[in-house]
């Protein structure tokens, strides 16, 4: 078949799973014409050349992540980027945009309410329990009113395309979702690998997003026309260190670390060798119980003490504020197309994953007479960490399973196993192209009158075959995402 | 800039220094031993080189692939080179949005440079080699510092730092050079040829034997080689001059701020002062104590500095 | 009203050195239901600065103090004067029965004092098991705030007053059994019981005039505030025995004792052993 040859290799669509590619007919995909016709003029020599290329830019500019290993400096290491764009076409792409900004609004007013009247958990439209025993409800937060009623100024919302070829949330990121460098960084990289193709297909525009994160920083900050926001970071151990740098530099505001930082009269300052000079708004990303030992973990250092006070006195804005962890927990998740209707008052745009919740006894009893066919997570664990696959395990470990959901029954909740679409990857080592899972992490800002999603976002690639856990953690790597 | 940061720099820029420091003097002195008199033999010349890095070894396990190991390799020893680039370079990564990629680069290629040196060649044949190649990367790191930066506060505080720390390293070469002439036995010391030797081992050890030749055009003698190293305001490897510079990049940094008696660009500048109008003849007089007061002086400027910009 | 002088004192000695302090002290009255809060002035024998952050809630008042300086021993003073409207807990009247029940079992109820109803065993201070309770028993007639005040005396008389057998890490589960203890204890104690059977109830700590032959006089005192629909949150005292008044100032509430503590903050130092001393006087002056 001569029209399978879209980059001079035998490229096998799958049968199982959606390709964003070509279609279940071996036909490629309108949006992705010029894509193919590009890449069919290339020979292996060129695929070498554009990721070894596109390799080195990352190296040059340093963009890493450290990965927890026993070494306790922790090692660098470039973020595998696959050089084949994932391209979304603009009326797909419109759609998933209004259902990113309703949900993420919903979540905002959700936690409005939870720290203030609890008018849906009253109405008894989410479990009073859920909320109740949730850790990362934070009672200081009663009553406060953050400026501007923002709380998740940042979401990063993950989305997958199924089989069906539906796109679903997988989960919803409310704390400090990370990543957003890495997209600014692919689409520098690839401008550079393929100038042509680039200019052909002219992908919506991503580089103005540090000037709009400044922009939301700024309208959220406490009564000042000239507003000093900071990047707040654990220090240069963190994993996401060079996003945080990144930021920091791309806005042209000051990267601190918690002893940076200190509070007088409940005010924050930072030391700089002219002084003191006062704070007003804190991008942060460090979690809520490193953000001031006086108030969470006496033992922390990251943080900065009196913190929490300047901030409930109103003097200074964190973003995103203080026990938003209490929406992105998994447990929450599975109410989300009630949350979106009660406050929102419309059915959802984009489709939640179904979700058993195994604090429920129904549930409970179909997740461990099912667990083969389904995805097993904790609720309070990042990263991909604790994730059992049904059709991945051993009869041992589906007992083992069994166990631990018996256990702690509110720390899991479990799903069909989605299949996340695939799509054309470079195979390093191998010279092929070959399918390979995709997901997509989103990017939107909510500020005081202000909304931005970032067209695109972060297509996170499974470089394993086979394999569903994109985490960069785990082994995953990531694509430039084209929204035409 | 944040006070962190500018901590960073300044740190930075004394490892850094004494990185230099250290590998000339070993190589100097551990080549110029090889064809001294017979009295001075090698024993003296590691104990020298121990003294010079400020550190001691038991008795027991006092040997020449030992002491070697210990100044460059050691990283139990916090004045080795090794640790040093260690310290530099984990200084430099927490200011990397302020210095330039050129800088890291060159900081960072040195860094794998001594981590993947042979260390059993340095021991047995490579010393030149390795002590050559440090010396010749710090200038290529100092070039790219003042080359690729933009002269402002950072600067400032990184030349703060090397200046500093070379002041130091000066007055703790010609104390460890001191010590070794007065260790020798009555008779040795009268005897010319033994001193002129400890002599061009400090001034090389410092690169100022052959300027100091062309500037008084006579056979080096114990003063002129000391006028040079410490009081020659245009000769860059000088207490004097360094001060100078000192005060100089003080004075930058402290912007606009009026100067008060508390303050470290007064300290500063009184030192150097004071330093600038003593002859030779009076350091000469008591030159232990001139050394400890003038050390004492210099930690002085740093601990100041340290509690007026940056303090952690 | 009552017009009141208070003086709280602290003095702490450290292991080592110590370079530099960021403290919070939770020693100032709450401001709520009328009282009216005078001079507060703080002093310390460690140069450094302080000030009265109000923004946990609007009631309760922090006062920080950040020190730059070097010290091994820290002595601080605090005195304010407070005038305490006049309370008379025995002129509140609870809502008839029926009502009061309704009320109590509403959804809505238990949503809004999420926080104080709970039994938690992750916060075993004032956590008790149901064996734990077997010694004690609930009314099952009459009004919650005579149910609550049987408890009370249930409480009282289990536990014998006596310093010297726990500390502030002492468990209510561990008074169950030693069956001794001071005001902290008493309150962990009643607020597991109280939870135990559905009351929202909150520990308190505050200052305790002296005039009275109460316990608790001479430190910072503890006593339990029990939510009663239409009376609101009414503080009682196991301790005591008593329903409090006017001679109870109150500083602040919080789930237990960790929510409450007088000093707590970041020392830069090597080693962090100390050993503490408070004092507390309580003056009328009118």
């Amino acid at each position: 078949m001569e029209h399978n040859k879209f980059f001079n290799f035998e490229y096998q669509a799958s049968s199982e799973n959606y390709d964003e590619f070509v279609s279940s007919d071996n036909i490629v995909r309108a949006h992705y014409d010029p894509l193919s016709a590009q890449f069919a003029q290339y020979k292996t020599e060129h695929y070498q050349k554009f990721n070894e290329e596109a390799k080195l830019v990352f190296f040059n500019e340093g963009i890493t992540f450290a990965v927890y290993s026993d070494n306790p400096l922790g090692s660098e290491k470039i973020f595998p980027f696959d050089f084949i764009p994932r391209i979304i076409p603009a009326n797909e792409w419109n759609s998933i945009e209004k259902g990113i900004v309703q949900r993420n609004r919903a979540i905002n007013e959700f936690l409005k309410d939870l720290y203030h009247g609890k008018k849906i958990l009253k109405d008894g439209i989410v479990p009073k329990e859920l909320i109740y025993s949730s850790a990362n409800m934070l009672s200081v937060m009663e009553g406060f009113d953050p400026i501007g009623g923002i709380y998740n100024h940042i979401s990063g919302t993950d989305i997958i395309r199924h089989s069906d070829g539906e796109y679903y949330v997988l989960e919803d990121n409310v704390r400090c979702p990370s990543g957003v460098s890495y997209v600014l960084a692919n689409r520098n990289t690839l401008k550079k690998t393929l100038p042509k193709l680039f200019s052909k297909c002219q992908p919506q525009p991503i580089i103005n997003y540090p000037e709009k994160l400044l922009e939301m920083l700024q309208s959220v900050s406490p009564g000042n026309s000239h507003p000093n926001c900071v990047v707040l970071s654990p220090g240069m151990y963190n994993s996401a260190y060079f996003e945080h740098s990144f930021l920091a530099q791309s806005m042209g505001v000051e990267l601190v670390e918690g002893r940076d930082l200190f509070v007088k009269n409940d005010v924050v300052y930072m030391k700089t060798i002219h002084g003191s000079q006062r704070v007003h708004v804190i991008y942060r990303r460090i979690d809520d119980p490193f953000l001031d030992p006086l108030l969470f973990n006496p033992d922390s250092v990251l943080g900065t003490p009196g913190l929490m006070s300047a901030y409930l006195a109103g003097n200074v804005t964190l973003v995103n504020a203080p026990g938003t962890g209490v929406a992105d927990d998994k447990a929450v998740y599975a109410y989300m197309p009630e949350i979106i209707k009660y406050y929102v008052g419309e059915e959802q745009i984009l489709k939640n994953v179904p979700t058993y919740r195994c604090g429920e006894d129904d549930d409970l009893k179909y997740v461990l007479e099912n667990i083969e066919k389904l995805v097993v997570k904790p609720v309070d664990e990042s990263g991909g960490y604790g994730i059992s696959i049904g059709n991945t395990l051993s009869k041992e470990q589906i007992k083992e399973v069994q166990l631990q959901i018996q256990q702690n029954r509110r720390k899991y909740i479990a799903q069909p196993i989605m299949s996340l679409s695939v799509h054309p990857t470079y195979i390093e080592g191998e010279d092929t192209i070959d399918a390979r899972h995709i997901d997509l992490r989103t990017f939107c800002l909510l500020g005081k009158s202000t909304e931005y999603v970032l067209p695109g976002g972060l297509t996170r690639v499974a470089l394993k075959k086979g394999n569903l856990i994109v985490n960069s953690s785990q082994g995953g790597g990531s694509k430039d995402t084209w929204v035409i | 800039m944040l006070s962190r940061i500018a901590n960073n720099l300044f740190w930075m820029g004394r490892y850094l220094e004494r990185i230099e420091h250290t590998a000339r003097y070993t190589k100097v002195n551990y080549f110029s031993a090889m064809d001294a008199p017979i009295v001075l033999q090698k024993d003296l010349m590691l104990h020298s080189l121990l003294k010079m890095n400020g550190k001691g070894l038991a008795i027991n396990e006092f040997n020449e692939q030992n002491v070697l190991q210990c100044l460059s390799f050691d990283k139990e020893n916090p004045s080795s080179i090794i640790s040093n680039i260690i310290f530099a370079r984990e200084n430099a990564r927490g200011a990397r949005d302020i210095i330039s990629t050129e800088l890291w680069e060159s900081i960072n290629k040195y860094y794998h440079f001594v981590l993947n040196y042979d260390q059993e060649s340095y021991r047995t044949t490579a010393l030149y080699d390795f002590t050559q190649n440090s010396i010749e990367q710090l200038t290529i790191i100092k070039g790219q510092m003042d080359g690729t930066l933009v002269h402002n506060d950072a600067w400032s505080i990184i030349k703060l730092g090397i200046y500093l720390e070379r002041a130091a390293q000066i007055l703790r070469a010609i104390h460890t050079k001191w010590e070794d002439i007065e260790s020798l036995k009555g008779n040795e010391k009268e005897n010319i040829s033994i001193l002129s030797h400890q002599l061009a081992a400090l001034m090389r050890g410092l690169e100022s034997f052959d300027m100091s030749r062309k500037h008084y055009r006579r056979p080096p003698n114990l003063h002129d080689s000391l006028e040079f190293i410490l009081l020659n305001d245009r000769f860059p490897r000088s207490v004097l001059s360094c001060l100078r510079k000192v005060t100089q990049q003080i004075h930058v940094i402290s912007a606009a701020k009026s100067l008060t008696k508390d303050s470290v660009e007064f300290l500063a500048n009184k030192i150097y002062a004071r330093l600038k109008h003593l002859t030779i003849e009076e350091i000469t007089e008591d030159l232990p104590t001139f050394i400890n007061k003038t050390q004492y002086d210099i930690y002085l400027i740093g601990a100041k500095l340290e509690e007026e910009y940056f303090p952690l | 009203m009552s017009l009141y002088q208070l003086q709280y004192k602290a003095s702490n000695a450290y292991a080592s050195q110590v370079w530099g302090a960021y403290l919070k002290f939770l020693i100032h009255p709450y401001s709520a239901i009328g009282a009216q809060i005078n001079k507060p002035y703080f002093s310390s024998n460690v140069e450094g600065e302080w000030w009265i952050s109000n923004a946990r809630q609007k009631e309760v008042s922090d006062i920080f103090f950040k020190s730059n300086t070097k010290f091994d021993s820290l002595e601080i003073k605090y005195s304010v004067l407070v005038d305490v409207p006049i309370n008379n807990p025995f002129e509140k009247i609870s809502l008839p029965i029926e009502l009061e029940k309704r009320i109590l079992d509403s959804n809505s109820w238990i949503i809004d004092n999420y926080r104080f109803i709970q039994s938690n065993p992750q916060r075993p201070k004032s956590y008790v098991s149901a064996s734990d309770c077997s010694a004690f028993y609930w009314l099952n007639e009459g009004n919650l705030l005579d149910k609550i005040i049987c408890l009370r005396d249930q409480v009282y008389h289990y536990i014998e007053f006596a310093s010297g057998h726990t500390n502030t890490s002492t468990c209510a589960a561990e008074i169950v059994i030693i069956k001794k203890g001071v005001c902290q204890d008493f309150t962990h104690l009643f607020l597991g019981l109280l939870r135990h059977f559905g009351v929202a109830s909150r520990y308190t700590s505050g200052y305790l005039h002296q005039g009275t032959e109460t316990r608790g006089a001479s430190q910072l005192h503890a006593w339990a505030e029990c939510h009663i629909p239409e009376i609101g949150w009414m503080g009682i005292d196991p301790t005591n025995n008593l329903l409090v008044d006017h001679h109870y100032i109150k500083i602040c509430h919080g789930y237990d004792y960790d929510d409450c503590l007088p000093v707590s903050g970041v020392l830069n130092s090597m080693g962090n052993q100390q050993s503490t001393e408070h004092q507390v006087i309580v003056q009328q002056i009118q």
